[in-house]
């Protein structure tokens, strides 16, 4: 990592290294007690581990002038095992919640382990942690492979990495010490939040630097969703995180939204979240690995693009169909909707595009676990976007509304699709970022990729029935109009699908853990070669 | 502003600005002479210089 520095590199992240530590130190002195003081502290050993390698490397010999004919890919190695690492923590912490739904007797007497504080973990987890680490580690690789150029410096992407898992630890480590702001999949609080920002702008500017170096004149489409993923989803985290702090020595902040705006904000975020951080950038990633592992173009670049501005343009307006019958003005509620059923024309056009980029390489699906990862990810994005239209209709969401249908909606994109199309694309990478032709443990992929498969099912399949039946129990009257089943019934009835639910997901963690095993051994068996093809094609001038 | 007006704009004014924003980008994407360079941009990710080791055996 240190070692492909330039020494202005090292000197440079040497004084970014001393900021960090400055800044960890000034949080846990302002705060003196609370959650401010762990997270300051965290910064501060991070802060000084960093000053201290870095320091010792700087008048280490510089790296060989001839890396600049190599595309730079130590920081999405790096980026995979923290996208693996973070899978099997989020993923085991789902499970474990799951399945304290079902045994919630067994919560233990210990105030961070209860399924309030667990569940942000769980989400937070897997959405940033294993999705954004994800995201990063691939938007590097195809930015240089598609750009055929090399990334436009070694430092920043660094800083993107380590700061933003940073991040992840601050938000998860905040909710088991009991502060969160209470916004979904935005639980951090308030100087994450800034933190996050810096991070972000540091990864805009790359991209862009980047992209200016690019050998090709077009732009490919790939990149246009990463750009789509990384601007929108800085302007959705400024503003649904609009707060201000109690004290700036402490963690506590009261959002500057009040009432139906706060949660109008919130859900447009909530919302784009799904839309720009688990779509548009794994659309990004479905554009650049199924073509490549299919051996075929995608099959209308032309649709690609039209389907791109339909999705960003549609998206945007989708929110409020998560406040159907709230306070939220009747015809705001009727725009969402609307623009939901709309939006399932361009995700159906990227859906189709990618199966249809298989026809003609059908063998290759039955034979490669990897390009069937893919595959069933193109499935699953087809299906989990009719349904989310689906179920953004109004009397359809009256049933499902508060009912777990939710859950199985949003795990059938998470599972089915976010994570499919992430494995493919990492049994893609990891070997050749190893040297190698294939995995070390080939026949572990086809049981990773049944296990994923059949977990997701008995998941989706158990959430679908529990949430049809807690719909339908709940609006159920007597002949004299009162409730038939008191709420308790309806979550006795809930029993079975918790259990499957819980072993659906068992059998999909189960799965990742093979993955994870199976990089790390393929790794460890790296050859450090690197195909004479897989080069930029203008060696340029390290900045 | 008023409910009213909102409305009034969103049916006329946003109705014709997406039709027109839909149109700009169908003509971009489909315009005959952009064809040959969507093609090219297509197969760029796949020219045997790009391709991965890793690929699949068929």
């Amino acid at each position: 990592m240190i070692a492909s520095l330039s020494i202005a590199q090292r000197r440079n992240g040497l004084a970014f290294a001393l900021c960090l530590a400055l800044l960890g130190l000034l949080m846990a002195a302002a705060a003196q007690h609370g959650p401010m003081v762990v997270h300051g502290a965290m910064a501060l050993v991070l802060g000084i581990a960093l000053t201290g390698a870095l320091a010792r490397a700087v008048y280490d010999p510089p790296p060989e002038a001839a890396r600049a004919s190599f595309y730079y890919d130590d920081p999405t190695r790096f980026g995979i095992a923290m996208t693996l690492i973070w899978a099997v923590v989020a993923m085991g912490v789902g499970v474990w919640v799951a399945a304290l739904l079902y045994w919630p007797e067994a919560t233990p007497a210990v105030p961070w382990t209860s399924f309030g504080r667990l569940r942000p973990v769980h989400t937070t987890g897997v959405i940033f942690g294993f999705g954004g680490n994800a995201l990063i580690a691939t938007s590097f690789y195809v930015l240089q492979r598609t750009s055929r150029a090399r990334l436009a410096d070694e430092l920043s992407p660094w800083i993107v990495l380590l700061g933003f898992n940073l991040f992840c630890l601050w938000a998860v480590t905040g909710y088991l010490m009991g502060i969160t702001q209470s916004k979904e999949y935005a639980e951090a609080e308030w100087y994450a939040d800034l933190w996050l920002v810096v991070i972000w702008v540091v990864y805009f500017v790359l991209y862009i630097r980047t992209l200016a170096r690019r050998a090709e004149p077009h732009i490919y489409v790939a990149n246009w969703y990463y750009l789509a993923f990384i601007l929108v989803v800085a302007i959705l985290h400024i503003i649904n995180n609009l707060a201000l702090p109690v004290s700036f020595a402490g963690a506590k902040s009261v959002t500057i939204w009040s009432g139906v705006q706060d949660a109008m904000v919130q859900w447009w975020y909530g919302h784009n979240a799904v839309a720009f951080f688990l779509t548009a950038g794994f659309l990004g990633m479905l554009y650049y690995f199924l073509p490549v592992r299919s051996g075929r173009p995608i099959w209308s670049y032309r649709l690609s693009i039209l389907s791109f501005w339909g999705i960003t343009f549609f998206y945007i307006w989708v929110g409020s169909h998560h406040l159907h019958y709230t306070a939220l003005p009747y015809w705001v509620q009727t725009l969402g909707m609307t623009f939901s059923i709309m939006l399932l024309v361009p995700s159906w056009a990227s859906a189709g595009n990618a199966i249809a980029t298989l026809n003609g390489a059908w063998h290759k699906v039955r034979d490669d676990a990897t390009l069937r990862f893919m595959f069933v990810a193109a499935v699953f994005y087809g299906l989990s976007t009719f349904e989310g239209s689906f179920l953004a209709i109004r009397p359809v969401n009256s049933l499902s509304h508060y009912t777990d249908w939710t859950v199985g909606h949003v795990h059938s994109g998470t599972l089915g699709w976010v994570a499919m199309i992430v494995f493919g694309a990492i049994y893609t990478l990891v070997p050749q970022l190893s040297g190698r032709d294939q995995m070390a443990w080939p026949r572990a992929i086809e049981w990773h990729f049944w296990l994923a498969v059949t977990g997701t099912l008995v998941y989706v399949v158990s959430m679908w029935n529990a949430g049809i039946t807690q719909g339908l129990m709940w609006r159920s009257y007597g002949p004299s109009g009162t409730l038939t089943y008191s709420f308790l019934q309806s979550l006795q009835a809930m029993a079975p699908y918790y259990l499957l639910r819980t072993i659906g997901g068992g059998m999909f963690l189960a799965g990742t853990l093979l993955c994870a095993l199976n990089c790390s051994a393929t790794a460890r068996a790296a050859t450090g070669e690197v195909a004479a093809s897989d080069r930029p094609l203008l060696p340029m001038p390290v900045e | 502003m008023t409910h009213d007006t909102l409305v009034y704009l969103a049916k006329t004014f946003g109705l014709f600005w997406m039709m027109a924003f839909f149109v700009i980008v169908a003509a971009i994407a489909y315009l005959p002479s952009r064809k040959a360079g969507y093609e090219r941009a297509a197969r760029s990710i796949l020219a045997p210089d790009t391709s991965p080791k890793g690929g699949p055996r068929s």
